[in-house]
């Protein structure tokens, strides 16, 4: 057995499918043939070395906080339909992990198929109409750039939506210089200033009217108050002077009732301390 | 013939190779973006027409795939070229820059008629029931290619339909119209470091659905 025909037939002898006379033949060439021997040993090696070390460094990595899946996910997201290179770093990880190997297959199916659905076969005649209606746009855009006759630039006025605010304004404005000016047949500035002077007269006529009526009404409740003002502090000076006196009196009354009180009790000696 | 049977299992993957990249590009390698750009600028019809023809197919499946209905596609697909027209004066960038521009305004168009479904009469029948059956016909394909194709393809959907509405956006722009992330952010308004970690995670989301419901997908030749 030559070494080719051994290396061909590694991948199903690592696998265990090999008949069992092509096996014997083949390891009688690795008991002949140390580089075949070795490249054996190296493939039984990678093989089972990923399920080994799997839990270890999945471990590792979640320990340090890391996220290797989401870290080869983001990287295999960013490659374009075309390009299907996949960094080392990236492959490595996908060699070791199932889940992310499987998503990476369909992620790189995705990049192929989607942009493939960029475009659709338009229903038959859009071009046509779509060109049409253009048509008409460019024909509608070209009557309203074309220079209008009066009548259109006065019906253009009237649309504006502040067009009736704008024309009581103007209306005002006529109707102010119709009065004010002779030649319209009004006496002009002359009426409104004889207006003017007779409303000031009236005015000052007025006000004189409500300042006398003013002082009076000062005066009067002035009046009123100094007249309330005495005729309640003479009653009160005299309620309490009647009561002074009332008071008096009392006070009189009882000392003597008591003096009498005294001389028909005791003959007007004084009481003893013992009794 | 030896050559012939050498290639055949990878027959998948070469039809794919060939479709999506070369042949989608060979389309287009005639025409010069920039040179159609000026023309369209000077409202040149075979231009406008050069134009709707390169990027119709696009805008249609964005429009399909977003509204689940034909009709509704076709239609949004069509307002689209129009807003492109009207917009057009308002374009400045380069050649590179017009697809995604294109395809932006159509996302918006579809996400405004989205809207307006929703908010109208209930008695509105809403995607096509057989939704997951995309309308696709490539007669350059064989029977046996075109059914496999089609398997494949109808696999892709039916994932689609069960992930969110998020992850099939981000794939749709991303994966299938293959925007970049930029554009992408530009797009959807949001920051460029999310769309990326999104990306990838919608495509991991994809690729686990798939695989729940085909294990056998990513083999070759061996769809169920």
């Amino acid at each position: 057995m030559k070494c080719a025909e051994f290396q061909s037939q590694l991948p199903v002898m690592l696998k265990q499918q090999l008949d069992t006379g092509s096996l014997v033949i083949a390891e009688q060439h690795l008991a002949t043939c140390p580089q075949c021997l070795l490249r054996w040993s190296e493939a039984v090696e990678a093989m089972q070395a990923p399920a080994q070390n799997r839990n270890f460094s999945a471990n590792v990595l979640s320990a340090m906080g890391m996220d290797p899946c989401a870290a080869a996910l983001d990287a295999l997201c960013e490659q374009s339909g075309l390009e299907n290179r996949i960094d080392d770093t990236v492959a490595l990880h996908l060699e070791t992990c199932a889940s992310c190997a499987e998503l990476s297959l369909t992620l790189q199916q995705l990049n192929f198929e989607l942009p493939s659905l960029r475009e659709l076969p338009v229903p038959p005649g859009f071009t046509a109409r779509t060109l049409k209606a253009l048509g008409q746009t460019g024909r509608q855009q070209e009557t309203d750039s074309a220079p209008s006759t009066w009548q259109q630039k006065l019906r253009g006025i009237a649309r504006r939506p502040r067009f009736a605010i704008e024309a009581s304004y103007v209306l005002s404005l006529c109707l102010v210089l119709a009065v004010a000016s002779p030649t319209f047949g009004g006496n002009g500035l002359e009426e409104v200033n004889d207006l003017i002077t007779s409303a000031r007269d009236l005015g000052e006529q007025q006000y004189q009217i409500l300042k006398q009526q003013n002082d009076l009404l000062m005066r009067s409740s002035k009046e009123q108050w100094n007249k309330i003002y005495d005729t309640t502090y003479v009653q009160i000076a005299t309620n309490t002077k009647r009561t002074q006196q009332w008071f008096n009196q009392q006070t009189t009354q009882l000392l003597e009732s008591f003096e009498s009180a005294q001389q028909t009790l005791f003959g007007g000696e004084e009481p003893s301390q013992n009794i | 013939m030896l050559l012939l049977a050498f290639l055949q299992p990878f027959a998948r993957q070469i039809r794919l190779i060939l479709n999506s990249e070369t042949i989608g590009s060979l389309r287009t390698l005639n025409i010069d973006i920039d040179e159609l750009i000026r023309k369209c600028r000077e409202h040149d019809p075979l231009a406008w027409e050069a134009l709707v023809k390169t990027f119709q197919g696009r805008v249609y499946a964005m429009c399909y795939y977003y509204l689940k209905n034909s009709h509704e596609a076709e239609e949004v697909a069509q307002d689209t070229f129009v807003l492109v027209y009207r917009k057009f004066e308002q374009y400045v960038g380069k050649g590179s820059g017009l697809a995604p521009w294109i395809l932006a305004i159509a996302r918006n168009a579809c996400i405004d008629r989205t809207r307006y479904n929703g908010a109208r009469l209930p008695n509105y029948q809403g995607p096509d029931e057989d939704s997951s059956d995309p309308p696709i016909v490539d007669e350059e394909l064989g029977p046996e290619g075109q059914q496999m194709m089609n398997q494949s393809q109808a696999l892709i959907y039916q994932a689609l339909a069960h992930t969110s509405a998020q992850t099939r956006e981000l794939i749709l722009l991303r994966d299938i119209q293959g925007l970049k992330l930029q554009e992408i952010a530009h797009i959807t308004g949001l920051p460029l470091g999310t769309i990326k970690s999104r990306c990838n995670r919608a495509k991991v989301e994809l690729a686990r659905i798939i695989n729940k419901i085909d294990p056998s997908y990513a083999r070759p030749g061996t769809l169920n």
